[in-house]
């Protein structure tokens, strides 16, 4: 289990050197934007969208942050031991994706210092800012307590498995004994905390929700179920980028025997059903934009179903439903050849569909605004794709660098 | 007591830790409220603090997280 941390091949070096490249690329392009300005992004509040692709991609690396503590929090709430070997890797996903995101959302406000100045110095209640700000340092900050309280008996028993780095390792463990009494102790408390998360994790993407669902003068956003539905699609994403992640640790590493297929296969079957709900709401949201809406709603459902947005839409819709019939046949008509190749195909069309959905819902309504503002055109600059493909290299770095230092899969569990 | 009997005296940080996570408690809270009066109101008086009213507010209830650090790290030496 630890080999990730003991040796160090090509490939690793490889990807070092592709990250290091990418984010010296996004530091170069996030530089050009806070000197030059949105011009360079494409982004326009006069003509244009004002919002584009890096609020989908805040959104999109918030609902990945979902599953974390969501999935370990389940896991010792309701006794899922079978999921145990899969809950460091998912909370490692917040770990990575909350910072990543308040990277995007720096990034998206264009002068990043004079935004968390201004939010901390005079922020009122009322503003969705402050509750972003909010609910992700509240939940950011206790992910972090309850993964660090979840590890430190690995890093206590790190300092015996690597003689080199003993120190460091006593260190960060901060005088834990391995004993029985000190694992009960842990073991209560992190059960109480994984309690208290539970609904932190809820409000942070509900918060989301709410930032695009109290906008009364956009079209396409104005919604009383914004908020469940950015929980639904967060939790899908966020199910479907674990499946990822584990299946590629799996495959990478030769963690067969940890990894065990039951996991997968019931992590398959929940995304599967959470896929359907999503499915629903999108049909019900399409459905009352078509209909009878006003005129604004009646555009935005235009341009989404016939009009420019229809070469995105629709290929989107074809992804997200094969992703979903693939694990629905692979759970059950084909239940007894199981396959985790098509469970981790279906939770990649899934996620890329999911992607592209949170593309549409902040563009159109963005192009398309109820004041009289001339209406104008936007795609996304190749500062913005490097501020994009910025926050995933920050993301994954961090996550290989925690691979490099600290078990993925708890010692304890892959012992037994 | 019986003669040979040591009886081990606590650490001063196991006596302490109630207070210590009541203080932590009281703290957090003080500041969470602090901080969410400061944005509710703009009058100096009834808004405690009315600049970095949103940071405040955010430290106090971030602080909340150090009371299972405190239960756990404070603990009797054997």
């Amino acid at each position: 289990m630890i080999t990730p941390v003991t040796k160090t091949g090509v490939a690793f070096y490889f990807l070092a050197a592709l990250l290091a490249v990418t984010l010296a690329w996004f530091i170069y392009s996030a530089m050009s934007q806070i000197i030059q300005g949105h011009q360079l992004s494409g982004l326009s509040t006069h003509a244009g969208a004002a919002w584009g692709l890096l609020p989908a991609n805040i959104v999109f690396l918030i609902g990945v942050s979902h599953v974390g503590i969501g999935v370990s929090a389940a896991t010792r709430l309701l006794s899922l031991s079978y999921l145990k070997p899969y809950t460091r890797i998912a909370e490692m996903l917040t770990i990575v994706c909350l910072p990543a995101a308040v990277v995007a959302i720096a990034m998206d406000v264009g002068r990043p210092e004079v935004f968390i100045f201004n939010v901390m110095r005079w922020g009122r209640i009322n503003s969705p800012f402050v509750w972003s700000a909010t609910v992700i340092s509240v939940y950011f900050s206790g992910s972090m307590v309850y993964l660090y309280l979840s590890l430190r008996r690995d890093i206590a028993n790190m300092a015996h498995l690597v003689p080199k780095r003993a120190g460091l390792y006593r260190f960060l463990s901060l005088g834990y004994k391995d004993t029985e009494d000190e694992n009960q102790r842990h073991e209560r408390v992190l059960w109480w905390l994984a309690l208290i998360i539970v609904p932190i994790m809820v409000s942070v993407h509900s918060v989301y929700g709410l930032i695009f669902g109290l906008q009364g003068s956009r079209p396409g956003w104005y919604n009383p179920f914004q908020a469940p539905y950015f929980v639904l699609g967060a939790i899908v994403s966020g199910f479907a980028t674990l499946i990822l992640v584990a299946a590629l640790l799996r495959w990478l590493f030769r963690w067969q025997e940890f990894l065990k297929p039951v996991a997968i296969r019931n992590l398959g079957r929940f995304l599967s059903w959470m896929t359907l709900f999503y499915i629903y709401f999108l049909i019900a949201e399409i459905l009352t934009m078509s209909y009878n809406a006003p005129a604004a709603e009646k555009t935005i459902s235009y341009v989404l179903l016939r009009g420019n947005f229809a070469p995105i839409f629709w290929p989107a819709m074809v992804l997200l439903v094969s992703g979903y019939f693939m694990l629905f046949f692979n759970q059950t008509v084909f239940r007894h050849r199981f396959s985790i190749g098509i469970t981790t195909l279906g939770a990649l069309l899934i996620n890329i569909s999911l992607y592209i959905t949170r593309y549409l819902i902040v563009v159109p309504s963005g192009l398309n605004p109820l004041l009289p503002y001339p209406k104008g055109s936007y795609s996304p600059t190749l500062v913005e794709w490097s501020i994009v493909l910025g926050t995933f290299a920050f993301a994954i770095a961090v996550y290989i660098a925690f691979l490099k230092l600290f078990p993925i899969v708890e010692l304890h569990h892959s012992e037994k | 007591m019986e003669q040979g009997v040591v009886v081990a005296k606590e650490r001063p940080a196991v006596r302490v830790k109630p207070y210590l996570i009541f203080s932590n408690v009281v703290i957090s809270a003080t500041l969470t409220i602090a901080g969410l009066l400061g944005m509710i109101f703009t009058n100096r008086v009834a808004g405690v603090i009315y600049e970095w009213s949103t940071l405040v507010w955010i430290l106090g209830l971030v602080s909340f997280w150090l009371i299972p650090l405190e239960i756990l790290f404070i603990k009797p030496s054997r």
